[in-house]
């Protein structure tokens, strides 16, 4: 039985709309040829602004959210990582990638007909399995151009006028790539108002993020992984960052009126990568006990950029335009767009896990938790590496840490009951009672 | 005041009753299939070698795999919880827990009160856990009780390589077709065999101890062992 409920709470007025967001990407990317129009597919983490330079029918797909919404499909996604398995790749491999190879090699789209084959790939080489991701998918579909941008340049505390000049560099060859593959002009117009987009997103994001310091938080995690999502899909777009925007502002409502997103919040918590998709439910579990996820690093800073703000917090990162940047040219636009990614917490973590543990050791205090969840993800070795050092270190800042073995997205590697009992001896060692 | 705990083990169910807090009756099945049925055979037993009936009973605790199945129960504790209490009520200097379960390897540091500071679980994996030491003795066809005994009689352990416990009852395989399994049976004083799976099953418990930040001193809390126990008495 849940404990008493103490605060008011109510679903969030946007969902809807959130919802219809996501359903408008999967399906034009599907229809993007019946409207006359191009389609790319790329990674998460690409440079996504840059494609809109060739029009405002140019529709994507990327990989990694794609990949998480088949993992949520469990008969689906069994079907996919069987299919991989049979074209002989290993089973040990990123868990996104397998399903989204299973996706293809079925030739089944997630959301019904055949999976719509991308007219050019644009991507970068964030990790291992990214780096040869669309190449296998270019083994499988031949015929596909594909462009990479090599974004190995190290964490963002030590960048460099010469680091930003390599991207930068590629940035600008990829554009010239773009146009003689696709046969267009590009607007740098277009890639202007995508950077100021993004940069306008990601940092809403950030913003939506830091009013969950409130207590009671106003959202939490299960549902902010349907929020974030959208900055993955299309962080550059308009409809993202109005979004944002209106969700900001319902936060700060729920805020102001003691909303929250669990009634009987009595435990703050924090999780870590991403979460075996599949298996959800976990998430609705703690809430028995009152226990809130109020969100992770990999949540907060896979799409938000943040900054340290004068008072020393985390908060979202200042945008060009609220620093009266006017932006000009292609090139000013390219840099802007790489400064602002490689600034993304996210990615620092690549580098090393003593980046990462400050970052989340400053999650802990500044959000007021009382414990943290590590995924230790055998899907994901990119988002995981380095997950132990992480959990010494939140031990020694002095946070309680459980850890479960999980896959983000292989349903065969989790084991949610186990996990339950391990969520309940945790919560014994919180003295968190249902 | 007559307390019960019941501890519903993947494997086996053991009751205990207690007055004010001394031992004065237990029970134990096999867990089964129909583990709540097992449960109420070990309750009654239990109380049979007590020398009371329900009514007596003041406050019942159920932890283990288990718990949520348990009969006449009041509350469940998780199984890291009841390991840290009752390990400290018996020995109140420990601070360090090791329990060797049936599928379940536990490491868990607590304070002096029994309340869990830190623990870790083994994982997908039965290395260090009670079932592959029961797997190991019929792979050498003697009983548990047995392979503890002639493990310690060994002068010269057989190492074992492998780190998985499928991959290590494979080597038992091997290794008993050479002289080694003739050993045991011909010259009883010399077990290397035995002893050299012992000190895998410990090196599996060391480092889940390492992973939950052990304190000594450390209780080591094992299935076989309370078998020996409830044997010996």
């Amino acid at each position: 039985m849940a404990t008493k409920q103490k605060y008011e709470t109510q679903p969030l007025k946007c969902w809807g709309r959130a919802k219809e967001i996501r359903e408008n990407f999967y399906r034009d990317y599907a229809q993007a040829h019946e409207k006359g129009g191009l389609r790319w597919a790329g990674g998460a983490w690409t440079f996504g602004a840059i494609p809109c330079g060739l029009g405002d029918d140019v529709w994507s797909i990327t990989s990694e959210p794609y990949a998480a919404s088949i993992a949520a499909n469990k008969e689906f996604s069994m079907r996919c990582l069987e299919a991989t398995e049979r074209a002989g790749y290993a089973r040990d491999l990123c868990s996104y990638m397998r399903n989204y190879w299973g996706s293809v090699i079925l030739n089944e789209y997630l959301w019904g007909g055949p999976f719509p084959k991308p007219d050019f790939i644009w991507q970068d080489h964030i990790c291992c399995s990214h780096a040869k991701w669309y190449q296998v998918v270019c083994d499988l579909e031949p015929g596909i151009p594909q462009f990479c941008i090599d974004v190995a340049v190290g964490p963002y505390n030590e960048i460099t006028e010469n680091k930003v000049d390599y991207i930068v560099g590629q940035m600008h060859d990829g554009i010239a790539w773009l146009e003689k593959v696709t046969g267009r002009a590009y607007d740098d117009e277009k890639l202007i108002q995508a950077v100021h987009n993004e940069c306008r997103s990601t940092a809403l994001w950030a913003e939506v993020c830091t009013l969950n310091k409130a207590i009671p938080a106003p959202l939490e995690e299960k549902t902010m992984y349907s929020l974030y999502v959208l900055g993955t899909l299309m962080k550059h777009s308009k409809i993202v960052a109005d979004f944002y925007e209106e969700l900001r502002d319902e936060v700060r409502e729920r805020v102001a009126n003691q909303i929250a997103a669990v009634p009987n919040e009595q435990c703050r918590l924090m999780s870590d990568t991403q979460p075996p998709w599949g298996f959800l439910s976990l998430f609705r579990y703690l809430e028995k006990f009152g226990a809130v996820s109020i969100g992770s690093l990999y949540t907060f800073g896979l799409i938000g950029v943040w900054e340290v703000k004068p008072d020393g917090t985390w908060g979202p990162r200042t945008t060009p335009q609220e620093q009266g940047v006017d932006i000009k040219t292609r090139d000013q636009a390219l840099r802007i767009l790489t400064d602002w990614n490689l600034s993304k917490p996210e990615w620092q973590h690549f580098y090393s896990p003593h980046l990462k543990t400050d970052m989340m050791v400053r999650i802990a205090k500044e959000w007021s938790l009382d414990g943290v969840m590590l995924h230790y993800n055998r899907g994901c070795e990119g988002l995981t590496v380095g997950i132990a050092e992480n959990r010494l270190g939140l031990i020694e800042a002095g946070f309680p840490v459980m850890t479960f073995e999980g896959n983000m997205g292989d349903e065969r590697e989790f084991d949610l009951h186990k996990t339950m009992t391990r969520v309940d001896a945790f919560m014994e060692t919180l003295g968190v009672k249902k | 005041m007559i307390t019960v705990g019941i501890d519903m083990g993947s494997k086996t169910i053991k009751v205990v009753v207690l007055r004010d807090g001394e031992v004065i009756g237990r029970g134990i099945e096999l867990a089964g299939f129909e583990s709540r049925e097992a449960a109420e055979k070990a309750f009654d037993a239990a109380l049979q070698d007590a020398g009371i009936s329900k009514a007596d009973i003041d406050g019942m605790v159920a932890t283990g795999a288990g718990r949520k199945n348990a009969p006449h129960t009041d509350r469940d504790i998780t199984e890291v919880g009841g390991d840290a209490k009752g390990v400290v009520t018996l020995y109140p200097h420990a601070r360090t827990v090791i329990d060797v379960g049936a599928e379940e390897g536990r490491a868990i540091r607590c304070n002096e009160e029994g309340k869990v500071l830190d623990f870790a679980l083994n994982e997908k994996c039965a290395a260090g856990a009670g079932a592959f030491t029961e797997a190991m003795s019929r792979a050498l066809e003697v009983s548990v009780e047995e392979l503890g005994q002639m493990s310690l009689r060994s002068k010269n352990p057989t190492p074992m390589n492998a780190q998985c416990a499928v991959f290590a009852e494979s080597e038992v395989c091997l290794c008993s077709t050479t002289r080694s399994r003739r050993k045991i049976f011909r010259e009883p004083y010399t077990t290397p065999l035995p002893a050299g799976l012992f000190l895998w099953l410990a090196r599996s418990g060391s480092s889940l101890t390492w992973c939950s930040s052990a304190e000594s001193p450390t209780t080591r809390v094992s299935s076989i062992l309370w078998r020996e126990l409830w044997s010996a008495r």
